[in-house]
């Protein structure tokens, strides 16, 4: 008898760990809009940096589109959904991974310590990869921890590739990683939305 | 009457996430002396490096990490296999162990590729220990791993603005210091008094 309890107290909490993260999945979905605006963000200041020769390009954009995801997320938060665990998770990789890239980056350029071009996007890959791999490894995503692979193979092309090679697998990650996976989680949710609303019909 | 229940509902949602987070703690509590071997790690290799012959500086740093690693996993298996697996438990080993190989790899590529020097290689290395304890501190609620992440943050920026070699290696000894030996000897002794209580309780 105590061993049936045990085994259903454990199938319950596997349930229950189930249903967080597919919970926590389904929470990132609705965040593909912020990986599309951080891409373009990123694709926008590589080119107002790069033709437009503006020192400040990579501070204002990332300010503007920090602005952007808070307004959004204002939104998104109003809608009444309960925070999770793994939501507070997700979230505390975001935010401490683009707070201390935007430090760090921030005092490098200051310092004059940032010329290396190869340098600044090898460490752009290796975080940016990281915290794709641990939210990747915590919702169990396949297609999110291939994006952590893409970013590091960025960064392993900046220490070793040439100028042209770093630029080419710079932007190639930002496709794949900002915009197509934005695409990608957006349209889940899309077609979660449709589901909900054809069953609640 | 669904007021009622909703209101109870959320009560207990809470309540589970409490548990979770106390639980989380405790956990990260019982892993104070990977904090104090990575901090002890650390200071062989900076050690080791400095000290050693030319041929052994660079590769100082891969073997200790690489054998600190080994000995990590080691003891990390025994640890788990008295404690059953968590959701915020999956989240801290999944941040700890990516930015632990991210770190290790990174540093390696552009350490071999020749395009660091010591004030970045410090400034990439702090920058990512923030971030680790960061997120961990967040999801923790833990002011003390918090306050780690800080100095860690502030010991990338510094490394950015120091100009000698001596100034560098003051902020990373006393970064290493607070942030690997004294924050882990801290959550060990926070962990063994838990225990002692634990047993003075079911005695």
């Amino acid at each position: 008898m105590e061993n049936e309890t045990t085994e259903r107290d454990l199938r319950d909490r596997l349930d229950l760990i189930e249903n967080m993260i597919a919970e926590g999945r389904r929470k990132s979905e609705s965040w593909g809009w912020a990986f599309v605006l951080w891409g373009l963000a990123y694709y926008v200041a590589f080119f107002w940096g790069n033709w437009g020769h503006f020192a400040y390009a990579w501070p204002v954009t990332v300010i503007a589109a920090s602005l952007l995801t808070m307004l959004g997320f204002w939104r998104n938060g109003s809608k009444g959904r309960p925070n999770t665990t793994l939501g507070r998770a997700i979230a505390a990789v975001w935010w401490t991974t683009g707070l201390a890239m935007f430090i760090l980056y921030l005092s490098l350029a200051f310092s004059g310590r940032l010329a290396d071009y190869h340098l600044s996007v090898a460490i752009a890959g290796a975080m940016l990869g990281a915290a794709n791999a641990a939210c990747a490894a915590m919702l169990r995503w396949m297609s999110q921890f291939l994006c952590a692979i893409v970013w590091w193979s960025t960064c392993v092309a900046a220490s070793f590739g040439s100028a042209s090679q770093t630029t080419d697998a710079f932007l190639g990650a930002i496709f794949l990683c900002q915009i197509v996976f934005g695409i990608y989680a957006m349209t889940l949710e899309a077609r979660r939305r449709r589901q909900h609303e054809a069953l609640h019909a | 009457m669904p007021n009622e229940t909703t209101e109870r509902d959320l009560k207990e949602r809470l309540e589970l996430i409490e548990n979770m987070i106390a639980e989380g703690r405790r956990k990260c509590e019982s892993w104070g002396w990977a904090f104090l071997l990575w901090g002890i790690a650390y200071y062989v290799a900076i050690a080791w490096s400095a000290l050693g012959s030319a041929a052994w500086s660079w590769i100082a740093w891969p073997i200790t990490m690489i054998a600190a690693g080994i000995l990590t996993g080691v003891l990390a298996s025994r640890v788990k296999r008295n404690q059953p697996a968590t959701n915020l438990g999956r989240a801290m080993s999944a941040i700890w162990s990516v930015m632990g190989t991210v770190l290790f790899l990174v540093l390696m590529a552009v350490g071999l590729s020749g395009r660091a020097d010591l004030h970045l290689i410090v400034a990439i290395a702090g920058g990512m220990l923030a971030v680790a304890n960061g997120i961990s501190s967040i999801i923790l609620r833990w002011k003390m791993q918090f306050a780690c992440a800080l100095v860690w943050l502030a010991t990338a920026v510094g490394a950015c603005f120091t100009t000698t070699n001596t100034q560098i290696a003051v902020l990373s000894l006393s970064a290493i210091f607070f942030c690997q030996i004294v924050f882990g000897i801290y959550a060990m002794t926070l962990d063994a008094r838990r225990r002692k209580q634990h047993e003075a309780l079911h005695a």
